[in-house]
């Protein structure tokens, strides 16, 4: 039959997806009814679940929840949790809210920019390091707070910093 | 009563204030609003000063009340609006709009050289359509403060038929809301936000991939060039436009359509189409220039001689057509008769038929429209949809068997995504292409179904008893089996209203089996106007006007000589003669004795019927190449030369005024449809007898000719969607 | 649910009061946790066991003195607790040593008792200067109960607000918070009563609640401390809220930074639901709600009720004009009502005490308390509650201690990117909603952060700019590109590269991004440049026409020196110094290369405070020395 062309159409997601990572979306499907007014909870559980949004898991939500992939991909890209690549082993973000850049964040930032030779959203060559920055941890009182591998802490200083380096390249945090 | 600008307007409850005004006549800037989409509120440009109203409001937005008093053109708001609109051109090449010599430019430079980036409006190729030109000149914007920020986004000229340079692009999202909701495709999306929000797909994979189908819808909405078609971007500046009716399917797209000298160039949805409401499919939007105007079109008139087709004039063709369906006995002519021909060529067709060579039989070159149109003449007693496409936005359930609603009638989405946001459920039996996942709330995959109505029909029996016929109907359900997917079905569709669109596919089941279950589903819901036949192009009105398609015969006697209309048509090898009448050429070519050159849809003249029964004019934009004529002239001279009386006129027009007084085509517009008994009819038994394919093997067969295989870009979207090789 | 349930809460709580068993509470918030809370709990926890000392750990949130964290209240049988601040992992072994062991607390070491009388030499914690001036109604629980106890929060009478709403009509309950004069706490101070009668009266079944806990101002952790310190009064005015307006969903959006937050409420509801507080029938009322969890994605734009309501609905959170408003066609076009966490917080205390009485609080026109988070360059950082009307002057000074570090003070910033800077002149002004509005900055949801002379003023309006920018939707025009031009224009300014005509395009700018913006977020995204500009416009024309960064942060305005006279040639500098810049011999002062200096400023953090020899210089002084 001429028009029953869906069959050979090119599906992305057949191809590539795992089964690993389609039985691991498929659990996380199940929490939610296939609606798409859940979906910033969707992908969240997915980006928890393995570390960013990959295409063939955005694919894989289309279906499920009948939604374009265009629309989900962005959704995801106008909120700053989201990220589309692996991430690094360990990540760096420094707190950029307002008492802690009058406490000198911006500084720490500089550091850790200069240290790495890499900018902030970036990861190193070797995918060991990621930089960035977030606006506000709500832990003003300590600040200036840096969030290292989502562990948050503040009264932070650039040599702080430089020795915390350090301690992730040899590779104990 | 409202108050603008201190002038008094009536209005209507609902309407915003942007839409008071521009009913009065009263011009208000805006880029981001359309009259189709939803307010949007994004460009800041249709700010108006309302009384007792906080603010600058935006005029597409503010719901009106009685007593308002606006003002749009304040200095305050004018100069807001400036400052606004010089934002918004730092970040869009600008230097032209604001070069004294604009004006001698438009009117001198008018087409442009061919560009790669397009860093002005010297070099932009849509100078004439340009909504943000037309803001600067309202505005008097003469003095742009900010250095250029160029984007610098990469130019998107890989796709088929649209180019993308979003460096153009204000971000007035009307193509992004036009493609998720009007079209409900959701092909292309805001992403990213703040300054480096951009219109784009997921993983910025190619738009082909995103599951963009090329509608055009985006190109129209689009204020800039932004979006661009590149088959007609570069082309001269048109000189004519016209409206017509697009005739590559059955649902009757008002189009208008630009040319220049005898050339098609462009055509665009018309906005106030009674069937398409300024939407159009790829092949409406795009490949009616492209298709027209490809190499192999039929110029001359060809006679055979010594076994070689050979260009001669009118006369001579026209003698020997006459001579060669002359010389046999009418009993043994067949007329084939295009879907694609007008009413008016239909007309003529069949009063030759029925008085120039009595007893020859015509025949409709569509295997699927036959059979629907006889079905439905059988069981509504009138032969065509029970309904008009109005049916499928109130329809409480959208039953789609067997189409394809990507490739043929695509336009109709447009209703059933509205239908569907609007809360309708919509099943879908047969093979779905990829993504109408999104529209469908229940898709069963398989052809066999007959099988599946009629199961559904069983699961609904009990609706039956108040119809007539119920007792015999009730028994010829017996053979058929249930199954889960009734029961599914028998939920969405139980006491709701229903409309059911019926497409081609069911030609790989029993057809008129089919007809009868869908029909009887009419019944049992009580939708009576709610049967949609997806006809092709004219077969509607080629139906009406000739009576066509005949009462089926078990075996139609081989006739000897053919006078067909479409280079598709199936005529045997042993015919003996064979007079052609087609636009392309065609493999059946070879085997013609007489071929006659006639014209397409840009070129005729006449009128053509929607598969609703929407009788809509055609206005020619472009001349018939070489020496090609209008078919309703050349069928009227060749019944002339067959001694025919009354053939004899001077514009199609007077063709179509008899035609109006002769037949049930009394004038333009929708026909009326007779109302019918709700009676229940009995179903066939299913018979396991394997069926055969559509004979037809062309994506889009028009005349001899398929689109697929004249427009390239369309190839290339096929190819990927593995609909073509 | 019924009386037993409070009665039962409250001997639990006396139990607790009455121990026999030592009792450890641990400030574990998020702040805590940030200075190293957990750390010193596993060390308590560990010492514990090893001395088989049978003592019990209470969780609580954070009470407020963020500087003072960690902190630890330790209660031994027959005492109150008394309060140890600023714990470290090695002293948190020595006090379970010396104190829960021992049996007896190191009165040196400890700060307060929070007990109602000073005991054993030790004032009562509420006595210390952050904490005497305040008046903590919202935040009265916090840090003082476990977050995640129904009990603790019964047996501090609560759900009793409540239990009286409920009694009440719809009607009534609205009449009760319009009386009590609350106004949104969120930024811009719409009379709450008011609010949820437009919903109540608006037609429709269908009814939603939101209670916009997506803190989104850098600066500010109100919401957070409340939520994180006393998650059921949230709840209960959401209740509340529902049953005034006639509401049958309601959603909180917590803020995706705030994973503890999360994981308390999501414990709260589980509790309410289990003894009839959510679901079906509360209170045996007749009354059926429930709350679903939403949690952000980290979009400031979100904080604008119809960016939130997209975002629930799981759209971008792109603003919508209004009309319509949410009170009418909100979540999926029914009407929505839209409060602030710290509102919601507050509505249970009004149910209790009853409007007239919360409405003496305060001043007329801006009644009852107000919480903020105190930041920046004071001495003492923290969250804090004060009266409506309280002059600045008692927060910066009196409650944050003053200026840290000895340096003089310059200005103080409220409402965030959306609000503005309050220089000295102006600080004794109180904080009401109209008097601040009159400044050109605004109450926002709570943050104060307090500048100093080092900070630089044109820089701090770049700062909050780049902010705007960076979290502006991207929809409307004047937004999405007016910010990244005003943006621009302070990039330059900072830079050096301003010229005089700067000032008036930035204040065109902000002229077109005010009125013409389609959100608040854009609409007051010029405050930090339009309040700058009008209390240190000196500033502004000393980086325009003197080059010269006052403050002398701006970089390429500044440049480190080190002053030889004080230079001791200790090497501290020219060890860490990444580029290589300080030269020189140990015991010799040391020097920089200016070309080679990216003016990180380290040198200058690891000077010893004794030297004090690397100094920041105006870079215009060079140049003349030159």
């Amino acid at each position: 039959m001429k028009h029953a062309h869906q069959n050979q159409c090119l599906d992305r997601t057949e191809r590539n997806c795992s089964e690993d990572t389609a039985k691991k979306l498929s659990t996380i499907f199940l929490k939610y009814r296939k609606d798409k007014d859940d979906l910033l909870s969707i992908l969240q559980d997915i980006q928890d679940e393995f570390g960013y949004l990959s295409e063939e898991a955005i694919h894989l939500l289309s279906k499920e929840i009948r939604i374009s992939e265009n629309e989900i991909y962005g959704v995801a890209t106008f909120y700053a949790i989201f990220r589309f690549e692996k991430p690094a082993e360990h990540r760096i973000t420094v707190c950029m809210g307002t008492a802690c850049y009058v406490n000198g964040a911006d500084k720490i930032l500089d550091e850790a920019e200069q240290k790495l030779g890499i900018k902030t959203g970036q990861t190193t060559e070797d995918g060991k390091i990621s930089i960035g920055h977030v606006f506000c941890n709500g832990c003003c009182g300590h600040a200036p707070v840096v969030v290292v591998d989502n562990e948050v802490s503040g009264g932070w200083t650039p040599t702080k910093l430089d020795k915390t380096i350090d301690k992730l390249k040899e590779g104990s945090p | 009563m409202i108050t603008i600008n201190g002038k008094q307007y009536p209005f209507k409850a609902g309407q915003t204030v942007l839409e008071a005004a521009t009913a009065a006549g009263v011009y208000i800037p805006t880029l981001c609003s359309h009259p189709h989409l939803t307010a949007f509120g994004a460009c800041r440009l249709c700010l108006v000063q309302i009384d007792n109203v906080r603010g600058l409001p935006t005029a597409c937005t503010i719901p009106l009340t009685d007593g308002m008093n606006i003002r749009t053109e304040s200095e305050d708001i004018q100069r807001l609006r400036r400052e606004i609109m010089l934002l918004m051109l730092s970040e869009h090449p600008y230097s032209c709009l604001v070069c004294k010599d604009k004006d001698l430019c438009v009117k001198y430079n008018s087409c442009t050289t061919k560009a790669g980036k397009i860093t002005g409006c010297n070099l932009c190729s849509w100078k004439e359509g340009c909504e943000v030109r037309k803001v600067v000149d309202y505005l008097k914007i003469d003095e742009i403060t900010y250095p250029i920020h160029y984007h610098d986004y990469p130019l998107k000229r890989e796709e088929p038929f649209i180019d993308r340079d979003y460096n153009l692009c204000v971000l007035c999202g009307r193509c992004v809301r036009v493609c998720e909701d009007i079209r409900g495709i959701g092909a292309i999306a805001f992403l990213n936000r703040g300054h480096k929000t951009r219109v784009g797909t997921a993983f910025d994979m190619s738009n082909v991939e995103a599951g963009c189908v090329f509608c055009g819808a985006c190109l129209d909405e689009c204020p800039t060039a932004a979006l661009t078609g590149r088959a007609t971007k570069w082309l001269a500046k048109t000189e004519k436009r016209t409206k017509t009716t697009c005739n590559f399917c059955g649902v009757g797209c008002a189009m208008v359509v630009e040319g220049r000298r005898s050339t098609v160039m462009r055509a665009q949805a018309d906005l106030e189409g009674p069937a398409n409401k300024g939407q159009a499919c790829v092949l409406g939007r795009f490949c009616i220039p492209s298709f027209f105007n490809a190499i192999g079109r039929l110029r001359y008139p060809l006679v055979r001689k010594d076994g070689v087709l050979t260009p001669v004039q009118w006369e001579e063709a026209l003698k020997a057509a006459a001579d060669g369906l002359k010389a046999h006995d009418p009993g043994d002519v067949r007329i084939i008769i295009s879907p694609q021909v007008t009413n008016e060529t239909a007309y003529l067709l069949s009063r030759m038929s029925r008085e120039v060579l009595p007893g020859s039989i015509m025949e409709l070159d569509s295997a699927f429209d036959t059979v629907a149109l006889r079905s439905s003449r059988e069981l509504l007693g009138n032969a065509g949809s029970s309904g008009s496409l109005v049916a499928i936005n109130n329809a409480g359930t959208i039953l789609i068997v067997g189409a394809d609603l990507h490739l043929d009638h695509s336009v109709l989405r447009v209703r059933i995504n509205a239908a569907h946001k609007r809360g309708a459920k919509v099943i879908w039996l047969g093979p779905m292409p990829q993504g109408e996942d999104r529209l469908v709330d229940y898709h069963y995959p398989g052809t066999d179904y007959l099988d599946k109505l009629a199961g559904l029909l069983r699961k609904m029996a009990h609706d039956a008893h108040n119809f007539e016929g119920s007792n015999e109907f009730l028994e010829s359900l017996v053979g058929f089996k249930d199954s889960k997917e009734s029961t599914e079905l028998a939920k969405l569709i139980r006491g709701k209203s229903l409309c059911i669109l019926l497409g081609k596919g069911v030609l790989m089941d029993q057809p008129e089996a089919v007809f009868t279950a869908a029909y009887n589903l009419l019944v049992l819901t009580r939708s009576p106007r709610g049967l949609i036949l997806l006809l092709e192009s004219n077969s509607q009105g080629i139906s009406d006007v000739s009576g066509l398609p005949t009462a089926a015969l078990e075996s139609p006697p081989a006739a000897k000589a053919y006078y067909v209309t479409s280079g598709n048509a199936y005529v045997p090898k042993e015919a003996d003669f064979l007079v052609l009448q087609d636009i392309f050429e065609s493999p059946l070519m070879e085997r013609a004795d007489v071929v006659l050159p006639g014209t397409g849809m840009p070129e005729d003249a006449g009128t053509i019927t929607s598969l609703e029964g929407r009788v809509q004019a055609l206005d020619p934009i472009a001349l018939a190449p070489g020496m090609s004529k209008q078919d309703w002239l050349i069928v009227a001279k060749l019944a002339i030369q067959m001694g025919g009386a009354g053939f004899a006129y001077d514009t199609a027009g007077q063709v179509t005024e008899e035609m109006f007084k002769a037949t049930k085509v009394k004038s333009l517009g929708l026909i009326a449809k007779d109302s019918y008994a709700f009676k229940l009819h009995t179903m066939e038994q299913p018979q396991r007898t394997a069926h055969s394919s559509p004979t037809n093997k062309n994506v889009h067969g028009h005349r001899g000719a398929d689109i697929v295989y004249k427009v390239d870009d369309l190839r290339r979207l096929y190819k990927y969607w593995g609909v073509v090789e | 649910m019924n009386e037993a349930a409070w009665s039962g809460a409250k001997e639990t709580w006396k139990a607790l009061k009455d121990s026999e068993r030592p009792v450890i509470y641990l400030g574990v918030a998020s702040c805590g946790r940030a200075a190293g809370a957990l750390a010193v709990k596993g060390a308590i926890q560990s010492q514990l066991k090893s001395r088989s000392i049978d003592a019990r750990i209470v969780d609580v949130g954070c009470i407020g003195p963020c500087f003072m964290e960690p902190l630890v209240y330790i209660q031994l049988p027959g005492g109150p607790p008394v309060v140890y601040a600023n714990v470290t992992v090695a002293e948190a072994s020595r006090l379970v040593d010396e104190v829960i062991d021992g049996g007896a607390h190191i009165t040196e070491r400890a700060i307060g008792v929070l007990a109602d009388a000073p005991m054993w030499g030790l004032p009562r914690f509420f006595d210390h200067p952050m904490l005497a001036p305040q008046v903590r109604l919202v935040l009265r629980n916090c840090g003082l109960i476990d977050p995640t106890s129904i009990e603790h929060y019964l047996a501090m009478d609560g759900y009793l607000g409540l239990k009286n709403a409920l009694a009440k009509t719809p009607e009534q309950v609205i009449e009760e918070v319009a009386a009590s004069g609350l106004r949104g706490r969120g930024g811009a101070g719409f009379s709450t009563g008011m609010k949820w009668k437009l919903c109540r009266d608006a037609p429709g079944d269908v009814k939603y609640l939101i209670c916009n806990a997506d803190e989104g101002n850098p600066g500010t952790f109100v919401n957070r401390t409340l939520l994180e310190g006393d998650p059921h009064a949230v709840l209960e005015g959401m209740v509340i809220a529902a049953y005034a307006i006639g509401a049958s969903l309601g959603f909180i959006y917590i803020r995706h930074e705030y994973p503890l937050v999360r994981e308390y409420i999501h414990k709260a509801t589980l509790d309410m639901r289990r003894i009839g507080l959510l679901g079906d029938n509360i209170m045996d009322s007749g009354f059926d709600f429930d709350i679903q969890i939403r949690t952000g994605a980290l979009a400031f734009v979100c904080g604008e009720e119809t960016a939130l309501m997209a975002s629930v609905m799981g759209h971008r959170g792109m603003p919508k004009p209004r009309p319509p408003f949410p009170a009418t066609s909100g979540l999926w076009g029914k009407p929505t009502n839209i409060n602030n966490t710290e509102t919601m917080g507050t509505v249970p205390l009004v149910l209790r005490m009853g409007g007239a009485s919360y409405a003496k609080y305060g001043i007329k026109g801006s009644s009852g308390t107000k919480t903020f988070s105190l930041g920046g360059k004071v001495r003492n950082t923290g969250c804090i509650e004060v009266p409506m009307g309280t002059p600045l002057r008692n927060i910066v000074f009196d409650i944050g201690g003053g200026v840290a570090k000895g340096k003089s003070f310059k200005a103080v910033q409220t409402g965030g990117p959306s609000g503005g800077c309050v220089p000295s002149s102006l600080i004794d002004t109180g904080v009401d909603y109209e008097k601040l509005t009159n400044l050109g900055a605004i109450m926002g949801s709570g943050g104060l952060i307090v500048m100093d002379e080092d900070t630089c003023m044109v820089d701090m309006a770049r700062y909050f700019l780049s902010f705007t920018q960076d979290e502006s939707c991207g929809k409307c025009v004047p937004c999405r590109i007016g910010t990244k031009r005003m943006l621009e224009i302070l990039e330059r300014i900072t830079q050096g590269e301003g010229d005089v005509d700067d000032i008036l395009r930035l204040e065109g700018l902000c002229e077109t991004i005010n009125k013409g913006s389609l959100c608040g977020l854009g609409q007051t995204a010029p405050n930090p440049i339009l309040t700058t500009l009008r209390y240190f416009r000196n500033e502004y024309d000393a980086h325009i026409i003197e080059k010269r960064c006052p403050a002398r942060t701006c970089k390429a305005l500044m440049r480190f020196e080190i002053l030889a006279e004080k230079c001791t040639g200790c090497d501290d500098c020219r060890g860490i110094c990444a580029p290589g810049a300080i030269s020189g011999e140990p015991g010799i002062p040391h020097a920089i290369d200016q070309s080679k200096c990216t003016k990180c400023g380290v040198c200058q953090d690891v000077c010893p405070p004794k030297n004090s020899a690397v100094a920041r210089m105006d870079n215009v002084d060079r140049e003349a020395d030159q």
